[in-house]
Formats: C-alpha cells, structure tokens, sequence
C-alpha cells in the first residue's frame, strides 16, 4: 500500500471534483430555534453551569449590577431566608418535642416543606444571580416548585388543625406565600425586559 | 474565522450568550451538511442529522476541551449520529438507493457545471458508488478527499488509529475501483 496513494491519483481528483451540496438557507435559523426549546429543557445543564459560576459573584460585581438584578436576587435569598427560619425552628421543636411523639410528625411533614421551599429560592436565587436571561425560566420554575410546597403545606395543616381559627390563620399564610411568589414573578419579568448586568460583570444581551 | 475567534464564540456562548452559536452554526454547516448528505444519500435526513449535531454540540460545550480543535469535536458527534442513523436504517435500504428523480437532477446540474454530459455520467456513477461503500469504509474516503481532513484528523473523529484510517482508506479506494470497473 503507497501511503499516498498515488495508484489511485484519478479517482481521488474526481472524489475531490464532487459538487458540494448546499445545506437549506434556513438551516442556522431553524438550529437556533431548536436551541429555544432545548434551552427551556435542560435544567441539568444550567444546574452545572450554575454551580460553576456562582464562585464568579464578587463583591465589586454586587455593587456594579443594576438594581433590579440586585434587587431580584435579594428578594429571593431574603424571602428563602425566611422561610427557611421558619422550617429550622420547627424541625427543631421536633426534636425538643421527642421524635417518638405522634404528634411531631404534624410538625415534621411541614418544616420539611418549608425547608424544601426555602431550598428553591435559594437555588433560584443564584440561578438569577448568575445568569438573568437565560434562567429566568427556571427562576420561574423555582417560585412554582416553592409555591405548589407552601400550598401543598397549607392543606397539610387545615386538614391537620382543624379548627375555625387554625384554618383562617393557615389560610392567610397561604395567601401571604402566593403574594410573594408572585411579587417575586413580576421581579424576574422586569429584570429581564433590560440589559441587566449580572454579578458576574457581563452585560447581558436581550 | 480564525482559532481564536472560535474560543471567543464557545466563551460567550459558555457564559450564556446562545445567539453567538449561530456563528458555529454558519462556519461548519456546509461540511457538516456534506457528510451526512454523503453518507445517507438524503437530504432531508442530511438536513435532520447536521440539525440534530449542532443541537448536540450546544448540549454538550460544556463538556469541550478548548484546547482542541473544535471542528474535529463537532465533526465526531455528527459522525456518530450519523453512524446511529444507518445502523436504526440498515434495513431500509431503499433510503440508499437514489431515485430516478434525484438522479436525473443530479446529471442535470453536473452537465450544467461541467457542460460535459459522459463527465456528468461518470460524477453520478462516483456518488452511487460511493453509497454502496460499507459504512466504515464511506466515512473514510468522505471525510478525506471530500471534507479534507489530514489522515490524524479523520483518526480524531472516527476514533482510529492512524494507520487503520490509511488502511481504510486504501480498502476502500479499491474497492470503488472494482465497482467502477464493473
């Protein structure tokens, strides 16, 4: 075998003489809408990405970011913060209570979802921190999950209590839950109507 | 678009800048277009594969070392893909086989590109000759002498070695001969 393979010379002139085919002119377009949909899909991937840039928040990067960046990632933490005082004091009266008890559990299911919930806005919040265009989705999807917790915890107790009282109250905890799920809604559709800068220091483009 | 400017792209593309990837999409569309269409014989599955390739290679950026070439990267995927696609078909082989449609299209616009009808006959009967190359072989010869690729690069994305690309290559250039010869 000629390692040039100059037997062949002819041939590999016609190989090299075929036409090219032209690929359809709307081929770029049609990826980048594919793109669209995929980016709306793949919540592992920006999990990922997520985590590898949130070590890129700096200080100097806070400061800089416009305020509704700032101020979408501060309701969040803020708002997970909260919640997530709430479930630790009553995981901990558990504990205080004895785990054996019957009656913790009524206490366990809902400080777990509530620290469930906590745990979402803190992951939408940096999801936001990092990247506000393109994880808005997800920001979304973030308030949604720690919504459907608080509601679904809402039911726990009215169904648990079962009191006058005891239902108003959960009630009003429910309205004031999806209240903020909303505020915090509107605060991602008006940060990403702008070129909001992240903290990472890059301007986002819209 | 040189090297550099490439790694600009798959950074801001990384840093969540998605419409730069249509710059990617733009460069390496035709070639990547070219093997799928040379290896299926169709361009509506040539069209599906070089789509689904560069959804791929979005999904997977990553994933890319940066200190490699990214062509060679995008060119294994779409091989790959394309590899999937003929195994899942390999029973169709009617998908292999050009119509008369397409073949009277194609000697339509060879005679019009070369205004030579025999030199038309013989480009056509160098495309069905091709096709019936078994897979290995086709990916080769295509991705050397039509996509001209250097004999490491085509190792790179077919996963060989380099002398098993040379001897594939040559197999396979003797094998067109005999079906030419025919």
């Amino acid at each position: 075998m000629q390692e040039d393979f100059s037997e062949y010379n002819e041939l590999v002139q016609q190989l090299k003489a075929l036409s090219q085919e032209t690929p359809p002119s709307d081929l770029t377009q049609v990826v980048m809408g594919r793109l669209d949909d995929f980016q709306h899909s793949s919540i592992r991937q920006l999990l990922i990405r997520t985590i590898r840039q949130t070590g890129e928040i700096s200080l100097s990067g806070f400061v800089r970011a416009d305020s509704t960046t700032r101020d979408v990632c501060f309701s969040f933490f803020v708002t997970g913060l909260f919640f997530f005082l709430i479930g630790s004091i009553l995981f901990c009266s558990v504990l205080l209570m004895g785990y054996k008890s019957g009656k913790a559990v009524l206490i366990l299911i809902p400080s777990i979802l509530i620290l469930m919930a906590a745990i979402s806005l803190f992951i939408g919040g940096l999801i936001v921190a990092v990247d506000s265009q393109a994880s808005a989705y997800w920001a979304k999807r973030a308030i949604m999950v720690y919504g459907g917790l608080m509601i679904l915890n809402v039911v726990f107790v009215i169904s648990v209590v079962q009191t006058v009282w005891g239902g108003i109250l959960a009630l009003a905890f429910g309205v004031a839950v999806i209240v903020m799920g909303i505020t915090l809604l509107k605060a991602i559709e008006i940060s990403i109507q702008g070129g909001s800068t992240t903290f990472r220091k890059e301007l986002h483009n819209v | 678009m040189d090297h550099d400017q490439e790694q600009e792209i798959i950074r801001r593309v990384l840093g969540g800048d998605r419409s730069a990837f249509a710059g990617l999409v733009e460069k390496y569309q035709e070639p990547i277009f070219n093997l799928a269409y040379r290896m299926t014989g169709s361009r509506e599955d040539a069209d599906d594969l070089t789509q689904e390739t560069f959804i791929r290679a979005y999904q997977n950026l990553y994933r890319f070392d940066q200190h490699k070439k990214f062509f060679t990267w995008l060119y294994t995927i779409g091989i790959n893909l394309i590899r999937n696609h003929l195994k899942k078909n390999e029973r169709k082989v009617v998908h292999l086989t050009t119509s008369d449609s397409v073949v009277e299209h194609q000697k339509e616009e060879y005679t019009k590109e070369k205004d030579d009808t025999s030199s038309a006959d013989r480009m056509i009967r160098l495309e069905q000759v091709i096709r019936n190359l078994p897979v290995d072989l086709r990916e080769a010869i295509i991705l050397k002498f039509m996509n001209d690729l250097t004999f490491e690069e085509v190792a790179n994305v077919t996963g060989d070695s380099v002398s098993a690309v040379k001897m594939r290559i040559y197999r396979g250039l003797e094998k067109m001969k005999q079906m030419i010869e025919e």
